[in-house]
């Protein structure tokens, strides 16, 4: 039991020793993105958002912005992220480089889904063209299983832009949660912007 | 100098006293109560693997691996004690392993390093005996008895991703075996009683040494800790060590069957798929010395010439999008009914301003393969002026 | 990468470790609740989701299937008992092992959905008193207000005959030393996030769920953190009474 009571102190000894902005939650609307993002985006209403810690190694490597959620994120979650173009992947060794055409930025993004730990049986749904706050991009739909074995779909809207990778994806159940939520992403999406 | 292995086998093998006598051994060999849950939650596993989307499903590469299984089986091996199965699956990671119930899984990766049918034979062997000998159940009872054992029951996710083959879909019996190994002891024991098996079913224990050299050679190549078989550099020459001495002792001379060539026939459509896996992880330097290895021995072998061509367009280094295209060419010349590299072609056409050339690729990979689903990508392409 | 709760919540969940578990079950009721709970006649109870585990005293955890099995036999049979005792409901029958392929495909995926349903409502639709800072602020007021949740309308495709589902999932650990119930918030995480954090005494979470069986909402949830051992039938009895004192009358207008 010693353990167990020794782990909250040392994290949260942890947590105070890494000062700068922690995770924030907050519900939708009450937070830019980030105010040297130059990107913004109208989140909906009701939802719950979660702006990562300053030091969060992970997410700072992914780039993630902000995440937001109605339900939980197991039942439906979605990302933006914009990290340099030149960033490394989480799972696939592969780079990118600013004179890929969007399908070939695609095709890295799904070898790096591919070669992640907690998916299993990815399959590609769709992916075409598409235009992301006004930049040409890719769209793309795959479904998969997860760690619990539950089948998740993801729509992922990507671009590269002024040396910059910019992700934004919607995940959640295939059953009920997806499509329940599809229309309310891609009003979000549209709505995603640079600010200059 | 026989002594150590005959001392092994009189105790794994003969030995009355032992609690958990092999399978396979006409002993007693029911299974404890906590043998029997063990299998029970192995079924779990194995049930995530088979449905990870991630078996292969040649049927030549499939019969052929349990085909050198079942030359492998100990003659007094009952059906019902174990069932002896070999299942491959798609992954470019170093690895095989097997479930107490006598089921090996193989990744690709490996099966893309070994180098004849007599190396197989040392893997398999080696795994079956840890099924026979009941290696994990035995690992486990010891395992429980420490702190160990939470690290052990949690450590459910590697720390390197695997190939969409989940390590999530590997539970922590697979985990056990395929990852950080067994003990020493029973590692020790399944090189003595599989290179046993293996030499009597007629190959040249001579080989089974060159596997774990082999895989010693090509680790330096990945370039990355991944997790894999045997789990450590130390432990693969530990392997070595250990072949070393058993031949040495046991089979200084004996010569027996390799088939090397016979083992390519099968295995090179699988090598090629391989080295796309590999390139999709960005494992290019194994990907590119895997593919002029398969195009050495099959020169017009179109998807490793496409392949190849990826690698070039994937490296970057200068002449590279010369080497890429030429690559393509001379897999459309090999098979002119391969869609993907009129693809490949075309965008990197386009991309050196030769647009008409370009768009006759593309249009040549949408009537090849009119249901592509990047065909809107193509289309797109297609309409942008010259 | 897509299914990531990130590691920030972990962390804040973690620092829940120093909440104290209610004695006593909690449940929330769909906004519909109050009327759609006169018009079930019928009821289902799917086949109990009770998992066991042995800690050893190396903190080893085992999966006891043939205690889960005695508990999952005995939590049935408790809820058959509490039924029984409500004149306006029947209690139908149902049988996973007879569903053809398709309709057992949309089985597994309920329960599926339901253990990630199951979590994000523990996580976020019930305010755990003394929580730190960190934990609290995954409390969303809004989903304990409006309480919605589905398992969607597929469950309408399972031949339940019912009007209404009743699923109960949960786990119990238990310390081959002797029962405690210290750490059960650990566990609780570790539920929510899939990470298996395994208290050294032994943590147990039992959870209900009434679900309209035509369109999948979520009617009613209940949780449970009292260590009862559902191996014992009487100790079942005492949790499933728990249960059926905050589930609404069924059967009965109002």
């Amino acid at each position: 039991m010693k353990t167990l009571r020794i782990l909250p102190l040392i994290l949260m000894l942890s947590l105070c020793a890494c000062m700068g902005r922690q995770a924030q939650w907050a519900p939708a609307g009450s937070q830019a993105v980030l105010s040297d993002d130059q990107l913004d985006m109208e989140w909906p209403q009701g939802w719950m958002t979660l702006r990562p810690a300053e030091k969060d190694a992970v997410a700072v490597k992914q780039g993630l912005l902000l995440m937001g959620t109605r339900d939980g994120f197991g039942l439906q979650n979605m990302r933006l992220h914009k990290r340099a173009l030149d960033g490394e992947f989480t799972h696939t060794q592969k780079k990118l480089s600013a004179e890929m055409l969007p399908q070939e930025v695609a095709e890295v993004i799904l070898d790096d889904l591919r070669a992640n730990p907690e998916v299993v049986d990815l399959n590609v749904v769709d992916h075409r063209p598409s235009t992301v706050a006004g930049v040409p991009g890719f769209r793309l739909t795959v479904t998969y299983r997860g760690k619990s074995g539950l089948l998740r779909q993801s729509a992922l809207y990507g671009c590269t832009h002024k040396g910059m990778l910019v992700l934004l994806s919607f995940d959640a159940p295939k059953r009920h949660y997806f499509a329940y939520d599809l229309a309310t992403f891609e009003t979000m999406k549209d709505s995603l912007h640079w600010k200059s | 100098m026989r002594r150590p292995l005959h001392f092994l086998l009189a105790c794994t093998l003969v030995f009355p006293g032992c609690s958990t006598p092999p399978l396979g051994s006409g002993q007693n060999s029911a299974l404890d109560e906590d043998e029997q849950r063990l299998w029970a939650s192995v079924l779990e596993e194995e049930r995530r693997l088979d449905h990870s989307g991630l078996l292969e499903t040649d049927p030549a590469v499939n019969e052929y691996v349990n085909s050198v299984l079942q030359k492998l089986s100990p003659s007094q091996l009952r059906p019902r004690e174990l069932s002896i199965q070999v299942k491959v699956l798609k992954n470019p990671l170093l690895n095989a392993f097997a479930f107490p119930n006598g089921n090996i899984y193989v990744h690709t990766g490996m099966l893309a390093r070994i180098e004849s049918e007599a190396q197989l034979a040392t893997l398999l062997g080696h795994e079956l005996t840890h099924a026979t000998h009941r290696h994990t159940i035995q690992e486990l009872r010891g395992v429980r008895r420490t702190s160990a054992a939470l690290a052990t029951f949690q450590a459910i996710t590697l720390p390197f991703g695997l190939f969409g083959a989940a390590a999530t879909a590997l539970g922590a019996v697979g985990y056990m075996g395929a990852v950080s190994g067994h003990s020493r002891s029973k590692e020790r024991e399944a090189d003595a009683v599989g290179l046993a098996l293996m030499a009597k079913a007629g190959y040249s224990p001579q080989e089974a040494p060159r596997l774990f050299e082999k895989l010693q050679d090509d680790l330096s190549l990945r370039k990355v800790n991944e997790p894999f078989f045997f789990g450590s550099h130390p432990r693969v020459q530990e392997r070595i060590d250990s072949y070393r001495a058993l031949i040495a002792d046991e089979y200084p001379a004996q010569t027996g069957e390799v088939g090397a060539e016979h083992y390519y026939e099968i295995m090179t459509p699988l090598i090629v798929d391989n080295t796309e896996a590999d390139l999709a992880i960005g494992r290019i330097a194994i990907a590119q010395h895997d593919l002029e290895l398969v195009l050495s021995r099959q020169p017009v072998n179109a998807r490793a010439h496409f392949l190849l061509g990826e690698f070039f367009r994937q490296r970057k280094e200068p002449g590279d999008v010369e080497r890429s295209e030429s690559e393509y060419y001379r897999a459309i010349d090999a098979d002119p009914q391969l869609a993907a590299p009129h693809r490949t072609l075309g965008y990197s056409l386009l991309k050196r301003g030769e647009t008409q050339i370009g768009k006759t690729e593309l249009r040549k990979y949408l009537e090849l393969s009119p249901h592509a689903p990047d065909r809107s990508y193509v289309e797109q392409a297609l309409k942008e002026p010259q | 990468m897509l299914h990531q709760t990130g590691k920030y919540v972990l962390i804040a969940m973690l620092l829940t470790l120093a909440l104290q578990s209610r004695a006593w079950a909690e449940f929330h009721g769909h906004p519909d609740l109050a009327v759609k709970a006169g018009k079930i006649t019928r009821i289902s109870i799917l086949p109990t989701q009770i998992q066991m585990y042995e800690i050893g005293a190396g903190g080893s955890l085992e999966k006891m299937d043939d205690w889960a099995q005695t508990a999952n036999g005995n939590i049935r049979q408790a809820l058959i008992n509490e039924f029984a005792k409500r004149e306006q409901l029947t209690v139908a029958e149902f049988s996973e092992e007879s569903l053809p392929t398709d309709v057992r495909s949309n089985y597994d995926e309920t329960l599926l959905l339901y253990e990630a349903v199951s979590n994000a409502i523990l996580t976020h639709a019930f305010k755990w008193q003394n929580a730190s800072p960190a934990a609290q602020a995954l409390f969303f007021p809004e989903k304990a207000r409006e309480f919605r949740y589905s398992l969607g309308d597929a469950v309408a495709q399972l031949p339940s005959g019912s009007e209404a589902l009743l699923l109960i999932r949960g786990f119990d650990q238990r310390s081959s030393g002797g029962r405690k119930a210290l750490g059960v918030v650990t566990t609780i995480i570790g539920a929510a996030l899939g990470v298996v954090a395994i208290p050294r005494g032994g943590g147990n979470l039992f959870t209900a769920a009434l679900v309209d069986a035509k369109t999948g909402d979520i009617l009613w949830f209940s949780h449970s953190l009292k260590p009862h051992d559902l191996r014992n039938l009487g100790e079942a009895q005492q949790l499933a009474v728990e249960f059926m004192i905050d589930l609404p009358a069924l059967g009965q207008v109002p």
